[in-house]
C-alpha cells in the first residue's frame, strides 16, 4: 500500500505545480506531450537495468504522462469544449479509466508472457506513439462557450493563492476527499469483504466485475444528472447511494445481497469521479479547471490513506462490519460541506434555455 | 413565413447545418481520443501497481 501511495503523491505534487498548463496550452499540445511522456517512460523502463532507475521514472516521467494524458487532461479538455452537456461529457470520458483497468492488465499480462517484459514495455511505447496522430487530428483548437464567461471573468483575475482563501475551494475538497476516501477504502478491500462472507476466492472476481459495471453506469448517470439538477444534489445522491450500499453490506444478508450491494456501491463510486470535476468547473469556470484541480490534488490525494485506515480499523475489530460503519460515518460527515457549497448555475440556466 | 426541414433547420442555411454537424463530429472525436488515451495510460499505470 505504501509504494502506490508514494506514487500517487508524486502525481499530486506534479499536478499541483503543472496543473495550470492544462488551462494555458491547447489541448492538442497537452495530450501529445502526455503521450510522448508515456512512450518515453515505457521505453526507458524497457532498457533499464536497475530497480532504482524504474522508481525514478515512476516518480518523474510517469506522473507527467498521467497528468497530460490522463483523467485531468481529459476532463479539462471536454469541460472547455462542452457547454450544455458538460456533465455527461465528463462522465463519458471517465469511462476510459475503467476500460483501461479492464483491458490493459490482460494485454500487459499476455505481452509479458509471450514477449518478455522489455518487449512488452516497448510495445506499449509504440501504442502511445500510434495515438499521437489521432490526437493531433481529433483535438483542434478549443472554443469555449459564452455561458462560462461570467464565472470565469471573476476567477481569471485571481492569482492561484487566492483560491486557497475561498471557502468553496475547501468545502469542495473536504466533500470530495471524504467520498474518495470511502471509495478507495472499499474498492481495495472488496475481495477480503467477500471472503469474510464465505465467498470462494474465484468468486471474488465476480464481485469486482459487478463493481466495475456499476462504475460505468455511475459515471454516466452522475454526468447526466448534473446537467439537469443542481450538482450539489447529484453529489448528495451519490453519497446516499454509497451509504445504502455500505449498509446492505454490513447487514450480512447473504451472497446475493452482497453482490447487489457491490453493484450499487459501484454506481455511487463511479459518480464520485466526475462530480468533483463538475463542481469545480461550475464554481471556478472550465478555463481554471486544470489549475484548481492541481491546487486541490495534494489535499484530495489523502484518499489514498483510505485502504490503510480500513485495515487499521479491521485490525482492531477483526471484522469488516465496523469498518463499513466507519465509512458510513465519514460519508455522513461530508453532507454539511456539500450543503454549504454555493449554488452552481447550470448551462441551461445561464443561456436562458 | 420561413420553411424548415425535418431537423428544424431553416431552409436556405445549409452552411449553418453543416457547421453544427461538424461540431458534433469534433466533440465525438475529442471524447473518443480522451477515452482511448486514458485507457492506455491509466490502465498501464494501475497494472504496474500489481507487479
Amino acid at each position: 500500500m505504501l509504494v502506490p501511495t508514494i506514487f500517487l503523491y508524486a502525481n499530486a505534487i506534479m499536478f499541483f505545480f503543472l496543473g495550470k498548463y492544462l488551462d494555458v496550452f491547447p489541448g492538442r499540445i497537452v495530450v501529445i506531450v502526455g503521450l510522448l511522456c508515456f512512450s518515453l517512460s515505457m521505453f526507458l523502463i524497457s532498457i533499464s537495468s536497475s530497480l532504482l532507475f524504474i522508481y525514478l521514472i515512476y516518480l518523474v516521467i510517469v506522473p507527467a504522462s498521467v497528468l497530460f494524458a490522463g483523467p485531468a487532461a481529459a476532463i479539462t479538455l471536454v469541460s472547455q469544449v462542452f457547454d450544455e452537456r458538460r456533465g455527461l461529457a465528463i462522465g463519458a470520458v471517465g469511462i476510459g479509466t475503467s476500460i483501461g483497468g479492464i483491458v490493459m492488465p490482460h494485454f500487459a499480462a499476455f505481452a509479458i508472457d509471450d514477449w518478455g517484459w522489455r518487449s512488452a514495455n516497448q510495445a506499449l511505447a509504440i501504442l502511445g506513439l500510434v495515438l499521437i496522430p489521432f490526437a493531433f487530428i481529433s483535438l483542434g483548437a478549443n472554443k469555449r462557450k459564452a455561458s462560462d464567461e461570467k464565472v470565469e471573468q471573476k476567477a481569471e483575475l485571481e492569482p492561484s493563492r487566492s483560491f486557497f482563501r475561498r471557502s468553496d475551494f475547501w468545502l469542495c475538497i473536504l466533500a470530495s476527499t471524504g467520498a474518495y476516501f470511502v471509495f478507495m477504502a472499499v474498492q481495495l478491500n472488496m475481495a477480503p469483504i467477500a471472503l469474510e462472507y464465505d465467498f470462494a476466492i474465484e468468486e471474488t472476481a465476480f464481485t469486482i466485475s459487478l463493481f466495475t459495471a456499476g462504475m460505468f453506469i455511475g459515471k454516466l448517470l452522475a454526468g447526466f444528472l448534473s446537467d439537469r439538477i443542481d450538482p450539489r444534489i447529484a453529489f448528495l445522491g451519490i453519497g446516499l447511494t454509497m451509504v445504502a450500499a455500505l449498509f446492505l453490506m454490513s447487514m450480512q444478508l447473504g451472497h446475493s445481497v452482497l453482490l447487489v450491494a457491490f453493484f450499487i456501491f459501484g454506481i455511487g463510486a463511479g459518480g464520485v469521479i466526475p462530480i468533483k470535476a463538475i463542481l469545480l468547473a461550475g464554481l471556478f469556470g472550465p478555463k481554471n479547471l486544470g489549475r484548481v484541480m492541481g491546487l486541490a490534488a495534494p489535499f484530495v490525494t489523502l484518499y489514498s490513506l483510505g485502504p490503510i485506515f480500513a485495515a487499521f480499523v479491521w485490525d482492531i475489530y477483526q471484522s469488516y462490519v465496523p469498518v463499513l460503519y466507519v465509512m458510513i460515518a465519514i460519508l455522513v460527515l461530508t453532507v454539511p460541506f456539500v450543503l454549504r457549497l454555493p449554488k452552481i448555475v447550470l448551462a441551461q440556466e445561464a443561456t436562458g434555455k | 413565413m420561413k420553411s424548415v426541414d425535418s431537423d428544424g433547420q431553416t431552409l436556405g442555411e445549409p452552411g449553418k447545418k453543416k457547421a453544427k454537424q461538424s461540431v458534433s463530429i469534433r466533440q465525438f472525436g475529442i471524447i473518443a481520443i480522451c477515452i482511448v488515451m486514458q485507457a492506455l495510460v491509466i490502465g498501464v499505470y494501475l497494472y504496474s501497481f500489481t507487479l
